[in-house]
């Protein structure tokens, strides 16, 4: 028995080993993070109109978030396997345009895209789709009341302890959040996170332990985007998800990718971007990345038409986000918890 | 460290240990050093913290990790009391599941304790609103989680030491209490003193749980320092130097308690039940452990089980079976390595080879698993076509993680065989290697057992490696987990989480059969 115990591993190792096959290497290989993989993903569509419009072939490889798919970048440099980044936004920007790894994109490129959206000026990013940060509530569970201003709902004692956040020192929307307030605040952005800090209830290291919170009904607040209460429409049927629009104005963030310099199949990585791009692979965006197209007059399904428009747009100035992220994130950590530098 | 009988005249335990730890290097040492060379030359930059948060930074982790492991500690010696010396029902069961805690993804482990103790959860909603959010909920997830270390070392060791020391000195009348302090305690000691320092170890690099049940910044560990370094900021200089810092405080906690000798040779003789705690104590402790352990548990099934309609079976069987497969390669690779070490440790020669391979082996659990994925990431920067897919490289990266606690069980475990045993067998004749193959390898069933699961247990719920070194369309159960919560879609989370659970239980309860099956061949 007990070597049968023992030969278990090695068992093991036979298939895996099988596994480890050669990968074709004529294909286009793109950089994202997990979340924009895998089974059921945008990823999957991309892949096949890529085939369907130019027989091409392109595979993704994963990492845990995009800022380690910039970092594996770096880290590769001139012998790097990526032709393309994808997933860049506003508060990663400034680290990506100091690598000097992307291609300046042709301006053809942004042809039918909102303009608006065109957050690097440089132009090597190209935005691909874009959310609205925003504070969702149930409202089977719970009453807001309707106008309600961030420094509102910082400062109601019914919704102590209320709120789920992302922690900005460790994800990207959690980084947004913080940037939304100095864009929303200023200065002032202090103060308000020391009313908002007695309505934290917990701050998760990323989304998914915050989302969840909120759904198991632990959290009556959740940070996300107005999208959200989209996904519960189209696949739970429930209204009463809902986001808060801001008389402050709700902060968007815009997800961009670019072709690498160093990519060795540079004709095709541009022809990939014109499949990301096209008005096929734009449609599909809400019902997989839960996000708005960023093709203009791309149809969208009813359970975004539906969805309140967000009338005051705070948009993050890169170049300032990127001189002062350290210093917002210090002053926070000071704020929120109460521990003196 | 020398006692007598210890080291074997022929060479193999030196030769096997040499060439385990030539595999350490290659799977340790050379992605840890590349790196740490690497960053010695550069700066660090600007650090996103303040002085003063740092300080309160290293107070905190190092604090609640004390406090945490001595309360893991209570709970899980506890437990081992009950499992050693009480025959009731469900006892095996305990025993053979008492590891999943251990081996959940994080995130389902704090999800769980909050549906049942948080401010809406099955029990928290009758305690004053907010109450987990603190040291609270940071100390019942750390004991939850680290718990199964105390009961898994002790409960081994209890059931594979000699009590007749105990029974003559309770007929001669010492009180019970005097012998378990005097007697018990001091025998099961090294194992605590193991799971201590491990224990200590994990709370001191906890993340997700001092994030998500403390409930802010004040609650921020070292480990979360060097997650900005070196995800976040990618300044390797800096997570590096703040590496050294756990690595130096491992060390010392290393001197400290782990560089013990072994202990005396002791016959061997089934274990019995010694204290007849009472049936009141069984309650309580039974009552505490239920709602400790079995409760979270319980809701994670529930919850799971209502979604078990909308499941993708397809897609889950193909990710069960990939995280099988890893999982097995990874508890291969650490047993196939930890063995030879651990025997090097306790037979090779001279002394001070011996202490420098159980101090080589202890080594990975004071470096930040964060570290320790990025340095092969460094090294391999050019590889990725090598290995991407593969399940070898992550295999060999959660074997590494899970090598020291796997040492730990094997070392402790050999010097449980009585001393006696070798100079008696090799004096008739037998070799060294008929030795360990036909007396201490079969002497050690529960260890190795243990170790198996150990290891096991450490690669079915990690997700690090495998998101850093799998291929897209090979997805782990927990990966597949994960990527449903990024997708909003978390009862189908929750219904695979199930999967994972019923899949690592049923190892585990097939582990215990082997190991059961082969006391009752024995005897």
């Amino acid at each position: 028995m007990l070597k049968t115990l023992l030969l278990l591993p090695l068992i093991a190792l036979l298939p895996a080993v099988a596994d480890a096959a050669p990968k074709p290497s004529k294909e286009v290989v793109v950089y994202a993070y997990d979340a924009f993989t895998g089974k059921g993903s945008l990823a999957e569509l991309i892949k096949a109109e890529f085939k369907k419009q130019y027989s091409g072939d392109c595979r993704f490889v994963g990492f845990p978030t995009e800022g380690e798919a910039l970092n594996q970048i770096a880290l590769e440099g001139k012998a790097t396997k990526a032709d393309i980044l994808l997933g860049i936004d506003e508060s990663l920007l400034g680290r990506a345009r100091d690598l000097h790894a992307f291609d300046k994109a042709p301006p053809e490129l942004m042809q039918g895209l909102d303009p608006q959206l065109k957050f690097d000026a440089e132009g090597q990013f190209v935005p691909f789709d874009y959310g609205y940060l925003s504070i969702l509530y149930d409202s089977l569970r719970t009453n807001v009341p309707a106008g309600i201003s961030l420094k509102e709902l910082a400062a109601d004692p019914k919704f102590k302890k209320s709120l789920a956040m992302q922690d900005p020192r460790t994800s990207s929307i959690g980084m947004s959040f913080l940037v939304w307030t100095r864009l929303a605040f200023g200065e002032g952005a202090s103060s308000f996170w020391k009313a908002l800090s007695s309505q934290i209830l917990t701050i998760a290291p990323g989304w998914s332990g915050t989302y969840g919170l909120f759904l198991k009904g632990e959290a009556k607040f959740v940070v996300s985007y107005t999208t959200s209460p989209a996904y519960h429409v189209e696949k739970e049927k429930r209204e009463n998800i809902r986001a808060l629009l801001f008389p402050e104005g709700n902060y968007r963030q815009t997800e961009a990718a670019a072709v690498v310099t160093h990519s060795v199949r540079k004709d095709w990585a541009r022809k990939w971007m014109q499949t990301l791009l096209s008005a096929e692979v734009q449609k599909g965006i809400p019902l997989h990345q839960w996000m708005y197209p960023a093709r203009l007059g791309t149809e969208l399904p009813e359970s975004f038409k539906k969805l309140p428009p967000v009338s005051k747009v705070l948009v993050a100035d890169v170049s300032e986000v990127q001189k002062k992220k350290n210093e917002w994130l210090k002053d926070w950590t000071s704020v929120v918890s109460g521990i003196r530098p | 460290m020398s006692a007598p009988g210890v080291e074997a005249k022929s060479p193999l335990p030196t030769v096997l240990g040499v060439s385990a730890l030539v595999g350490f290097v290659a799977v340790f040492v050379v992605p840890v050093a590349s790196l740490v060379i690497g960053a010695l030359g550069t700066p660090p930059g600007e650090a996103p913290w303040s002085q003063g948060f740092f300080l309160h930074i290293l107070g905190f982790t190092y604090g609640q990790a004390l406090v945490s492991a001595v309360l893991s500690g209570l709970v899980g010696i506890g437990a081992a009391l009950v499992y050693s010396e009480m025959r009731f029902p469900g006892r095996e069961t305990l025993w053979r599941l008492s590891l999943l805690p251990f081996a959940l993804p994080v995130l389902l482990v704090a999800l769980g304790l909050l549906g049942i103790w948080g401010q809406s959860g099955w029990l928290g909603r009758f305690l004053p609103p907010g109450l987990l959010y603190g040291w609270p909920g940071i100390l019942l997830g750390h004991v939850f989680l680290n718990f199964p270390l105390y009961l898994k070392a002790v409960g081994t060791a209890l059931g594979e030491t000699e009590r007749e020391p105990e029974r003559a000195a309770l007929s001669l009348g010492a009180s019970r209490v005097h012998c378990f302090f005097t007697i018990t305690l001091r025998r099961i000691l090294p194992e605590i003193r193991t799971a201590f320092v491990l224990s200590f170890l994990y709370c001191a690099s906890s993340f997700l749980i001092v994030l998500l049940l403390g409930g802010g910044p004040r609650f921020t560990t070292l480990e979360v320092a060097i997650y900005q370094a070196v995800k976040i900021e990618f300044d390797l200089a800096l997570a590096v130097r703040l590496a050294a810092i756990q690595a130096v405080v491992s060390g010392l906690l290393y001197v400290a308690f782990l560089r013990q000798g072994p202990r005396p040779a002791e016959a061997r003789s089934a274990s019995f039940p010694l204290y007849r705690l009472g049936n009141v104590w069984l309650a309580l402790l039974g009552v505490g452990l239920t709602l400790l352990v079995g409760v979270p548990i319980v809701g994670l099934v529930v919850e799971g089980g209502r979604s078990l309609g909308s499941l993708d079976y397809g897609v889950l069987a193909r990710a069960a079976l990939q995280s099988l497969k890893l999982g097995l390669l990874a508890c291969g690779f650490s047993l196939g390595l930890t063995l030879p070490l651990a025997y090097g440790a306790h037979r090779g020669k001279p002394a001070a080879f011996r202490a420098w391979l159980g101090g080589a082996a202890n080594f990975p659990v004071s470096v930040s698993t964060l570290l320790l994925t990025v340095g092969w990431v460094v090294l391999l920067k050019e590889k990725q076509d090598w290995f991407r897919g593969s399940l070898i490289p992550a295999a060999i990266v959660q074997g590494t993680i899970a090598l020291p606690l796997v040492f730990r069980t094997l070392q402790d475990g050999f010097r449980r065989v009585p001393a006696a045993l070798y100079p008696a067998a090799a004096s008739l004749g037998a070799s060294t290697w008929q030795i360990l193959t036909t007396i201490e390898l079969p002497l050690l069933k529960r260890t190795l057992g243990l170790g198996l699961v150990m290891a096991l247990s450490f690669s079915l719920g990690e997700v690090g490696a495998v998101l850093l070194f799998l291929g897209q369309d090979n997805e782990t159960l927990p990966l597949w987990i994960f990527r449903l919560m990024g997708r909003y879609q978390f009862s189908e989370a929750y219904g695979a989480a199930l999967l994972l659970l019923v899949m690592m239980a049923s190892l585990f309860w097939g582990i215990g059969r082997l190991e059961e099956d082969h006391v009752r061949a024995q005897s």
